[in-house]
């Protein structure tokens, strides 16, 4: 059978479709260009995005006003680990009106699934999820934070005082 | 041994009803301890069944047909057709006013509380109370962190003054060390002057307390009881053979303490301070944690089948030449395995017991409760395992004498899990004698050292299965815990 | 008004009715040697509860029927003479063991006689040095006249009676608490049962019988049961001692029948209020019983039933009288301070609510109260109450909580909204 094409001299006006396709993006291209309207894209490294307060990044360890650990080490943040990466090691604070306070304080971010279940459980406010979310690293061992990392590093700018201090 | 005298077989069963259920009582005993026999959960904080009766914390109260009020049960005896109600409104406003009353000056410090997760206040709170704390003024404050003696810690502004302590001490040991200071809302408990309690009983006090006023220092900070996983057991301190129950926990495998389980014929609701502290030899860093074998005067860590290969040459010498000396701290069960490995499949009777047969069956007890003489938990049962085979005369002074004078090569040692028992063990084999390879199966690391040749390393209580059978020949059986050595293997698998 | 029989306070002003040979001029120990000479045990017990005898100290339970409690058969028995007067507002037994010491020590000996025991005690509070001194040279006297002692005028029947010093606790003039006082331990009531009578001091068998109700009984035993019931009322029969206190002209203690109406005792026997004060309200009797308003004074008589009635009771007769210059929130935290400092410490609903309720009044007078916590007050008192502890403390801890709550809640209310007294 014979097919009937299209003359040949069509295939020049490919351009035509192709153009007609290109104005869409162009439209796009100028308006973004000239800023006219407001663009969702976030320039990332140099440029971050406001978190919600409820936004749940690298854990916190607050203080009490005396600047000392809040953590009781009652272990209730442990017991609600789903993912099991809170350890904690309670011993006797000297001071006997406080009793109990973790001499060892760690979290294994590799294993932590950012629940925030830990935040949840806990009586005093002492851990909380922060706003820290980038923390790539190259060894597995700088992902176990510590009772000071967790409650001193320079991104807390001094610490954070918790809500409950009696 | 509970001091308490209660009604028992002597009086007649009689039937009561509760709530609804019919339950079979003795005509005469205590209403609570029938309702609690038979599964009636009644709150209570200071009645115990090995106790005499205070009435004092005012939670069990019931109804009763034909009372004009309620009544405390820990107080009322059982009498025929009795109707007992339990879930009435009345009762149940009386349980939560009364939880209301005790919680009011409690310092709700739950998180740093030992207690917290089998703590009366808790419990009865979850399940009576639940209620918004109306109580808006100032707690009434006292003194915390006390240590009274070794054992035990107090904190008078925990304690809810159900006096269940002072009377353990006035009835069970008689020592009389704790009261009630003051009164009204200013009453605590304590020791006279913060006296140490000394005797040999005093974290009784621990396990009864319903609240945490009273904590073990041992346990302290340790572990949230909640990781913990209970195992019945028997006590391995002495021959009386107490009952108990260990607390493990499986994730971390360890063993974190032993308390009590009851048991009328043997320890009652009771045990020793000294028998608590048993667990401790079963932890990691007092344990063989590998295979050892002797090399150029220094023991090194080997394998499972490189031990194999050395048993085995071993047990190709003569059987004559081969000695075995078993103490009493292993199971029925191993023993009859090492008595019907050595003498069917090796061949060999020089098999000899540490256990005194006169200390083994001493029922008097040193301190007029509970613990005996004999540190060893198995005394009698290996007794009647040797006995079994003829082998029952050959003790430890007819193998130290035969050690001097015998030619034997090969000593198999099974070494105590506990050391208490046996201060001298080590100096038994330092002497020069005939022996050429001595195998020691065992568990304590103090044992570690290069007098032996070959180390093999065993599972203690906690990690067996088995029977010890106590002073008066009474066979306990074991439960299986975690194994907290995972080179450890049992006797079974050592010898085959 | 009619002369109003003596039955306790027959010899009371007679001088030197302390010592032993003006009291036996006067009658007195006539009805001890009868007793012992002529009656048997068993027909006293029934004299006694044929005359209605109620108990004085607080509870008024019947005497004759406690006395019939005790096993007949048991070798060693007490009787303890309960003179641990702590009752605020009471000042009776005093009286009695100072100026008529014998009269107590004649009805012991009734007593013991009726239920056999050959020992008793006196348990004094310990602040009451004169009842002390008095009644010791009475029992000196008396045990030199073989009144007391070996074989009591010439019967087989042997009786010694010592005095034993309370320490001053409140909770010590509960039967049981006196008990374990007296029995060296820390005074704190015994759970019930085993009652006294069965199983008390030393673990045996003991009665314990007020001053008052003890002084009664050679009236009884001399002019007989018909003649005690024909005094008082039907219910509450015999005579009463009521003391009366607060801003009255003639405050003391007043042997009155029961059934005698308050207004009388008041306004007649105790001359009015003072100055130009009002009658606010009455406590009936001593400090545990829920007060009365000004209103229900006016129509009350005194006798168990009637004060039953409206919700208060007769107790220990201690009257006191409440003028309208005094804030009840102020008297009523004095009230909760009093049961917060003698509570033993025992019982939790006590322990821990007399503390609770006292911090919850005293928020309202200092001007910290909340609309919340009149009710607070209404609910953690109820609670307290109805058979909740060991003894009646807890009770008797709550019920003027309640009353003065329920009575008088405009002022405790003022206080709460005004934050300033309303005088």
């Amino acid at each position: 059978m014979l097919i009937k094409r299209p003359p040949s001299y069509h295939k020049l006006f490919f351009f035509r479709g192709m153009l007609l396709g290109m104005t869409v993006t162009l439209k796009h291209f100028i308006l973004n260009l000239l800023r006219i309207r407001k663009i969702p894209t976030i320039q990332y490294p140099e440029k971050k995005r406001e978190r919600s307060a409820r936004f749940k990044g690298k854990h916190i360890l607050t203080k009490k006003l005396d600047g000392s650990i809040r953590c009781t080490s009652c272990l209730l943040c442990q017991t609600a680990c789903p993912a099991r990466c809170i350890k904690i090691t309670p011993s006797e604070h000297p001071d006997p009106k406080v009793e109990k306070f973790p001499i060892s304080f760690q979290i294994d971010l590799l294993r932590c699934v950012m629940c925030g279940y830990c935040e949840e459980a806990c009586p005093v406010d002492a851990i909380r999820m922060g706003q820290e979310y980038e923390w790539a690293d190259y060894s597995e061992s700088s992902f176990i934070m510590d009772k000071e990392y967790l409650s001193n590093r320079p991104a807390l700018q001094g610490g954070v005082i918790s809500k409950v201090n009696s | 041994m509970t001091s308490h005298s209660e009604p028992k077989a002597k009086n007649p069963m009689v039937k009561i009803t509760a709530d609804g259920k019919v339950i079979e009582a003795p005509k005469g005993g205590n209403l609570l301890k029938a309702l609690l026999d038979n599964g009636v959960s009644v709150p209570h904080y200071c009645y115990h069944p090995g106790l005499s009766v205070a009435g004092c914390c005012r939670m069990c109260f019931v109804e009763v047909e034909g009372q004009p009020r309620p009544l405390i049960s820990c107080n009322a005896t059982v009498t025929e057709n009795m109707v007992v109600k339990t879930q009435t409104e009345t009762v149940k406003n009386i349980q939560k006013w009364n939880l209301a009353f005790h919680l009011i000056n409690h310092p709700l410090d739950c998180p740093i509380c030992d207690q917290a997760g089998e703590c009366g206040l808790q419990n009865y709170y979850m399940q009576f109370g639940k209620y918004e704390s109306r109580m808006e003024e100032e707690k009434v404050k006292k003194r915390k962190v006390i240590p009274i003696g070794d054992h035990v810690m107090l904190d008078t502004e925990r304690c809810i003054l159900c006096s269940r302590c002072v009377r353990f001490f006035d009835e069970v040991p008689k020592t009389s060390e704790m009261a009630i200071f003051n009164r009204g809302d200013r009453s605590e408990i304590g020791t006279y002057e913060d006296k140490a309690l000394n005797n040999n009983y005093t974290l009784n006090s621990v396990d009864i307390c319903p609240v945490g006023a009273l904590t073990s220092r041992d346990f302290r900070f340790k572990r949230r009881v909640w990781f913990l996983k209970d195992i019945p057991s028997i006590c391995p301190g002495c021959s009386t053979g107490c009952n108990v129950t260990i607390s493990q926990d499986p994730i971390e495998k360890r063993t974190y303490r032993m308390r009590p389980r009851f048991n009328e014929e043997v320890n009652g609701y009771w045990m020793c301070d000294y028998g608590r502290m048993r667990y401790k030899h079963t932890h990691r860093e007092s344990r063989i944690s590998t295979p050892l074998i002797k090399k150029a005067a220094t023991l090194i860590p080997t394998e499972w089948d490189e031990t194999k290969h050395e048993l085995f040459t071993i047990f190709k010498t003569p059987a004559s030449q081969i000695s075995v000396l078993i103490t009493p701290q292993y199971t029925s069960e191993d023993i009859t395995h090492i008595y019907d490995f050595f003498t069917k499949t090796i061949g060999t009777q020089n098999i000899f017991h540490c256990a005194d047969s006169h200390l083994a069956s001493d029922s008097t007890v040193t301190d007029e409760l509970l613990f005996r003489r004999d540190k060893n938990p198995n005394s009698q049962g290996l007794l009647k395992i040797s006995a079994h085979y003829k082998l029952q005369e050959q003790n430890l002074s007819l193998f130290q004498q035969k050690l001097k004078s015998d030619p034997w090569t090969i000593l198999f040692i099974f070494g105590p899990h506990d050391l208490e028992a046996y201060p001298e063990f080590l100096s038994w084999f330092k002497e020069n004698n005939s022996l050429k390879t001595k195998i020691y199966i065992g568990t304590q690391v103090k044992h570690q050292i290069p007098l032996f040749d070959l180390l093999l390393p065993t599972l203690t209580f906690i990690e067996t299965e088995g029977t010890f059978v106590n002073f008066k020949g009474l066979s306990q059986k074991l439960s299986r815990g975690v194994k907290l050595i995972p080179e450890a293997k049992p006797i079974c698998e050592i010898l085959c | 008004m009619t002369p109003t029989p003596k039955i306790v306070f027959q010899n009371l002003h007679i001088p030197n009715i302390k010592k032993l040979a003006v009291y036996r001029e006067h009658g007195g120990y006539t009805a001890a040697q009868k007793v012992l000479k002529e009656t048997k045990p068993e027909d006293i017990i029934t004299l006694v509860k044929n005359s209605g005898l109620r108990g004085r100290g607080g509870a008024g339970f019947g005497t004759g029927m406690k006395w019939s409690f005790v096993p007949k058969d048991a070798p060693l028995k007490y009787l303890l003479c309960n003179a641990d007067e702590g009752e605020p507002g009471t000042f009776k037994d005093r009286i009695l063991m100072e100026q008529i010491p014998h009269s107590t020590l004649e009805g012991m000996i009734i007593a013991c006689y009726a239920i056999q025991c050959p020992r008793a005690y006196i348990y004094v509070r310990g602040e009451y040095t004169e009842s002390i001194e008095a009644l010791e040279a009475a029992i000196q006297e008396c045990t030199k006249n073989n009144f007391l002692g070996k074989n009591i005028f010439g019967t087989p029947f042997s009786l010694d009676i010592h005095v034993f010093k309370g320490a001053g606790a409140y909770i010590c003039g509960e039967e049981t608490g006196l008990v374990t006082s007296m029995e060296g331990a820390k005074g704190q009531p015994k759970v019930k049962p085993p009652f006294p009578a069965i199983s008390g001091f030393n673990k045996k068998p003991t009665v314990i019988n007020n001053v008052e109700t003890l002084a009664v009984l050679p009236w009884i035993i001399l002019n007989g049961a018909d003649n005690y019931k024909k005094i008082g009322t039907e219910k509450s029969p015999g005579t009463k001692l009521f003391c009366l206190s607060g801003p009255v002209k003639n405050p003391g203690t007043y042997e009155l029948p029961l059934g005698f109406p308050l207004k009388d005792l008041i306004y007649d026997i105790g001359g009015g209020l003072t100055g130009n004060l009002k009658l606010k309200a009455v406590i009936p009797g001593g400090l545990s019983a829920p007060v009365l308003t000004a209103e229900e004074t006016m129509t009350m008589t005194m006798d168990f039933e009637s004060l039953a009635k409206v919700g208060s009771m007769l107790g220990s007769g201690g009257v006191i009288v409440i003028a309208n210059d005094q804030c009840m929130v102020d008297l009523l935290s004095v009230i909760t301070y009093f049961y917060k400092h003698e509570s033993c410490g025992q019982c939790t609903p006590c322990r821990e609510g007399t503390g609770w309720m006292k911090k919850v009044v005293d928020s309202i007078l200092h001007q910290r109260g909340r609309a919340e916590d009149i009710p607070l007050l209404q609910d953690i008192s109820t609670n307290m109450m109805g058979g909740r502890t060991i003894c009646a403390l807890s009770d008797a801890a709550a019920m003027p909580v309640k009353s003065f709550v329920t009575k008088f809640k405009q002022e405790f209310e003022y206080h709460i909204k005004n934050k300033r007294c309303h005088l």
